[in-house]
């Protein structure tokens, strides 16, 4: 009566238990997680956009940037920390770039100095930002482009 | 023929003797989905070869009061029936992103536990005014205070946010203090921040639509109590001034703000009027706007 022999028996369980397996590991995460940035296809760079954004995640980048009206901005201190969060910035001038050692983007946001603050609201020359960005073990520079400058600073530089 | 029924035969047959590997295959994907589905809201670790931090324990630099705390009712508050709904529709619970707001005690003159009870004041106040609840899972987070950090500093701002970072991870730091912040003078400054898209505001602790008011900047709202404010703002801000000034508002002058449709005060207006402060209904509008446009990332 049976047709497969007893050895194709035992192959194709095998198979079937190995697929299974992989299934119910890959599936959780695949669907847990879509925008994780260690699985970053870098021929696209990465967006506050396909960021995980209002979670708390390990192993950020506080960048201090002082913006001036008439002059080019300045990327200051460079930190590590072990967790933050990515809080979306309204679509601005400034362009905050994260690049590889090939020159690649990896990560890209923009964020809108705006030189009127306080109580009662003055016009100011320089505002400092704090950026928080994703620490990417591939990334070398940071690089910050304002109106028409562009200033870079190595990632270890500080 | 005999072929196909030998076909036939061994395909009904493997199906007979294999079901349950079917069966197997089956389960493993429901539970996949099963386990998406009870995982959603646990972030996750992201750059390849590094740990997640352990969790905080102990002497740990921040907590959570989320449990603690009970929005304030609108019979507790004093508003009554006063909020026009937000244009935009608002998310299930379950599908809520989580923005944390972290309070600094700056110059804090007083207990700990004061500085707590002052800040879930101010927390629940602009939570109930807001609306930001309709749009995400709200939690408070409180930062022992830095003594290196001083009230008047000219860049208090960028300070208490730096010093904040580095103690708990935040979408928006508020420092609270029990210091004048009015210049000799300028009895009238009581909170400041940065403006649209800062993620900190200082405020003085003894009023709470002040530290509604400094969030308000961080939203993009401008501020209804001067002309020559608002139309500095409206020239700068990047989607100009979403809240306008009320009709007898003229230059030079004091202007109360535009009054929400139950008669209370705006609290982008001017401070110190005697009643209810609330977000009017423009002021409600914008936020729900700026609001659902973060959850996307896509900040307007």
């Amino acid at each position: 009566m049976k047709i497969i022999s007893f050895p194709q028996k035992i192959t194709v369980t095998w198979l079937v238990s190995i697929i299974t397996i992989a299934i119910m590991t890959i599936l959780p995460n695949t669907l847990n997680n879509p925008n994780q940035w260690n699985d970053l296809d870098h021929s696209e760079p990465m967006t506050q956009e396909t960021s995980n954004l209002f979670m708390d995640l390990p192993d950020l980048l506080v960048v201090e940037v002082e913006f001036f009206s008439e002059s080019s901005p300045v990327i200051g201190k460079i930190s590590q920390i072990d967790q933050g969060r990515l809080t979306p910035d309204a679509v601005g001038e400034a362009k905050i770039e994260i690049y590889d050692d090939n020159n690649q983007t990896l990560y890209e946001t923009t964020i809108n100095p705006i030189f009127v603050f306080g109580e009662p609201p003055r016009l100011h020359e320089q505002i400092s930002k704090i950026v928080i960005l994703p620490n990417i073990p591939e990334a070398q520079k940071i690089i910050v482009s304002y109106k028409n400058w562009k200033v870079e600073k190595l990632i270890d530089e500080n | 023929m005999r072929v196909t029924n030998r076909g036939s035969y061994q395909v009904q047959c493997f199906f007979c003797d294999y079901w349950y590997l079917i069966f197997l295959v089956l389960a493993g994907v429901i539970f996949g989905i099963w386990l998406k589905a009870n995982q959603s809201n646990v972030a996750s670790p992201h750059a390849p070869g590094v740990e997640t931090p352990p969790p905080i324990v102990g002497e740990s630099p921040y907590y959570s009061t989320q449990t603690m705390i009970a929005n304030p009712t609108e019979e507790e508050n004093g508003s009554g029936s006063s909020t026009q709904s937000p244009t935009l529709p608002s998310l299930p619970s379950d599908e809520k992103p989580e923005f944390i707001i972290a309070f600094i005690p700056i110059e804090w003159n007083d207990s700990v536990a004061d500085f707590e009870s002052v800040a879930i004041q101010h927390y629940s106040f602009f939570l109930h005014e807001s609306g930001i609840e309709d749009y995400f899972e709200v939690d408070i987070r409180f930062v022992n205070q830095d003594d290196s950090l001083f009230a008047m500093s000219d860049n208090i701002v960028a300070e208490l946010i730096l010093y904040g970072t580095s103690q708990v991870p935040a979408d928006r730091y508020v420092g609270l203090t029990t210091v004048d912040m009015g210049y000799e003078g300028d009895y009238g400054l009581a909170g400041w921040t940065m403006g649209d898209d800062c993620q900190g505001a200082i405020s003085e602790y003894f009023d709470e639509e002040i530290t509604a008011h400094e969030l308000g900047h961080t939203f993009g709202l401008c501020d209804e109590y001067s002309m020559e404010a608002w139309e500095l703002q409206n020239e700068h801000y990047i989607n100009n001034c979403p809240n306008q000034l009320d009709d007898s508002c003229e230059m030079d002058e004091i202007c109360f703000g535009v009054v929400a449709h139950d008669g209370s005060n705006s609290i982008m207006g001017v401070a110190g009027l005697i009643g209810e402060y609330s977000f009017n209904d423009q002021c409600k509008n914008a936020l729900a706007t700026r609001f659902a446009s973060m959850m996307t990332g896509s900040n307007p």
